[in-house]
């Protein structure tokens, strides 16, 4: 007998389903499982600490992540969008030295936003994301070495110029899927994104320079053309030791924005401190971090804010100073152990005026 | 992971553990090896579990791995493969139909084939999967599966293994 058919080849492969296999060896798996987990942790840890501690060390270096990156010609990033035969939802794919990767936009049952990582290949529930016209609205993901970005754009959008740290340059072309435009590009997390542009036509509709941090370009702010963004600084809005390692914070102000680093391993970015904070308070988080030793959380403060004193549910006390960063207002950061509550904050001036109190914050 | 996803992914290693067993034998022809890719699979889904089962098609992720730590094993160690007439697999007593027989021919052809055809044919006749979906288990254009395919089963038309082994 020979294979003359598809169909044929398909009732003679029926045989592997005769294969007699033995029972599944579970708990060697969650075993297993669980070790893989540990050393992608371990890793993350490791990350995280390097990251510390150059920015304890050498503050100016973690700075330089920021700007717009030495030349590294290694990388070789193509993009190109979908042709006839691509996947359902591929807004975009392309190759980073050779290797191939893809972005999708996809429906999950279950899920209402959230993209998911296979290998190379993003998948993205968009759930509320949109463009207003002239608007192009990133949002990212990173796995190992690569970072994904991908972004709804308006409808006056036809195309957005990315150039990346080594001079590269990607022309995005929008992806039109069930009626949404969208634009995707991925890049290695170490190379930095200078800048992206959006046109319509030949026009220049904006530009952004996004800040590039350890997870990859943030995509914050956007300018209008010839628009001076904000000059870049840094401030060290907290520092300290928990459980016997020492930490640090940091808040990188620039075109982008405001965007704070080394709380934990949380983050988070804001076109101004002032955007993110309700109108009319005087203090509020804004992003926390629970660790194996304690929780860490990044705070912003009216501008007439000078300290923060928290009363604890040991019976202790905290007092953090507030740092005044780009546009006015302050942030500070600091961290408490693991089963240690905030139970209130009281707001000083510089005179030590109280300017406001409020009950204490919980992580999650 | 607390005790609800555990139990989820309980249920799925135990609902997928043969399948992918027998995915891994197609790719392979050797069940110990086979048992091992699966292993493999499963243990990295839990790692990832909360995301994988998130997942349009989790078993997508499961089957991706096992192709992918196939290759893999062949790039690290530098595994040869040994092309032979025959699997090491004994036909059974009380086999009516001559299962292993042909099961031993249609694997000699199998493994005849260059890895990726063989991965297709497998992935695309057994699995029943499109080639959009082997496409994107295999990390390589539509195209590029279509023409494996076409390949393959040029090769397996003119298989000496099938026709000699597989002859009832």
């Amino acid at each position: 007998m020979s294979i003359e058919d598809e169909q044929e080849i398909r009732e003679r492969l029926g045989l592997l389903g005769t294969v007699e296999v033995s029972p599944p060896p579970y708990l060697t798996a969650v075993s297993r499982g669980k070790s893989v987990r540990l050393r992608r942790r371990a890793f993350v840890a490791a990350g995280v600490a390097a990251a510390v501690v150059l920015g304890v060390l050498v503050p100016r270096l973690a700075w330089h992540v920021g700007q717009a990156g030495p030349v590294t010609p290694r990388y070789d990033v193509t993009v190109h969008q979908p042709g006839p035969g691509s996947p359902p939802g591929q807004v975009a794919w392309g190759t980073i030295n050779g290797k191939r990767w893809q972005i999708r936009v996809v429906a999950q049952q279950g899920l209402s936003n959230g993209c998911t990582i296979i290998g190379q290949d993003l998948e993205c529930v968009p759930g509320g994301i949109g463009a207003s016209p002239r608007q192009v609205n990133f949002t990212s993901a990173m796995s190992g070495d690569t970072q994904f970005q991908l972004a709804a754009v308006g409808t006056d959008v036809t195309r957005v110029a990315v150039t990346l740290g080594n001079g590269a340059e990607l022309w995005l072309r929008p992806t039109i899927l069930d009626g949404e435009r969208w634009v995707a590009f991925a890049a290695p997390t170490r190379l930095a994104v200078s800048r992206a542009v959006s046109f319509g036509g030949v026009r220049e509709l904006g530009y952004a320079i996004p800040y590039n941090g350890a997870s990859g370009a943030q995509f914050v702010d956007w300018l209008h053309p010839g628009q001076r963004g904000a000059a870049r600084a840094a401030y060290r809005i907290g520092s300290g030791t928990l459980g016997g390692a020492s930490w640090s914070s940091w808040a990188y102000a620039g075109p982008w924005g405001v965007c704070v680093a080394g709380v934990g391993g949380a983050g988070w970015c804001a076109p101004t401190t002032a955007a993110i904070r309700p109108s009319g308070v005087v203090t509020s988080y804004v992003t926390c971090s629970p660790g194996t030793q304690g929780v860490w959380f990044a705070a912003v403060a009216q501008s007439a804010v000078a300290t923060v004193r928290f009363s604890l549910s040991d019976g202790g006390s905290l007092r953090v100073r507030a740092v005044g960063i780009a546009g006015g207002d302050k942030a500070y950061a600091f961290a408490v152990a693991n089963g240690v509550r905030l139970v209130s904050w009281t707001a000083l001036d510089a005179a030590g005026k109280q300017v406001g109190t409020g009950p204490g914050w919980k992580c999650g | 992971m607390d005790a609800a996803e555990d139990a989820e992914f309980s249920d799925f290693m135990h609902g997928r553990w043969a399948q992918v067993v027998r995915l891994g034998y197609g790719l392979t022809g050797d069940l110990q090896i086979a048992e091992d890719l699966a292993q493999t699979a499963f243990a990295r889904a839990y790692a990832s579990w909360p995301r994988v089962r998130r997942a349009a098609d989790p078993d997508a992720y499961v089957r991706k791995i096992v192709v992918n730590a196939n290759l893999n094993r062949f790039r690290k160690r530098r595994v040869i493969e040994h092309l032979t007439g025959t699997v090491p697999e004994v036909a059974q007593p009380g086999d009516p139909a001559g299962r292993h027989e042909d099961r031993a021919a249609l694997m000699a052809a199998l493994l005849r084939l260059p890895y990726g055809q063989r991965a297709v044919v497998v992935l695309r006749y057994w699995l029943d999967m499109t080639e959009a979906e082997v496409a994107a288990v295999m990390g390589c254009s539509v195209g590029n599966v279509k023409s494996q395919a076409s390949r393959a089963l040029a090769k397996l038309r003119n298989s000496a293994a099938l026709m000699d082994g597989g002859a009832r």
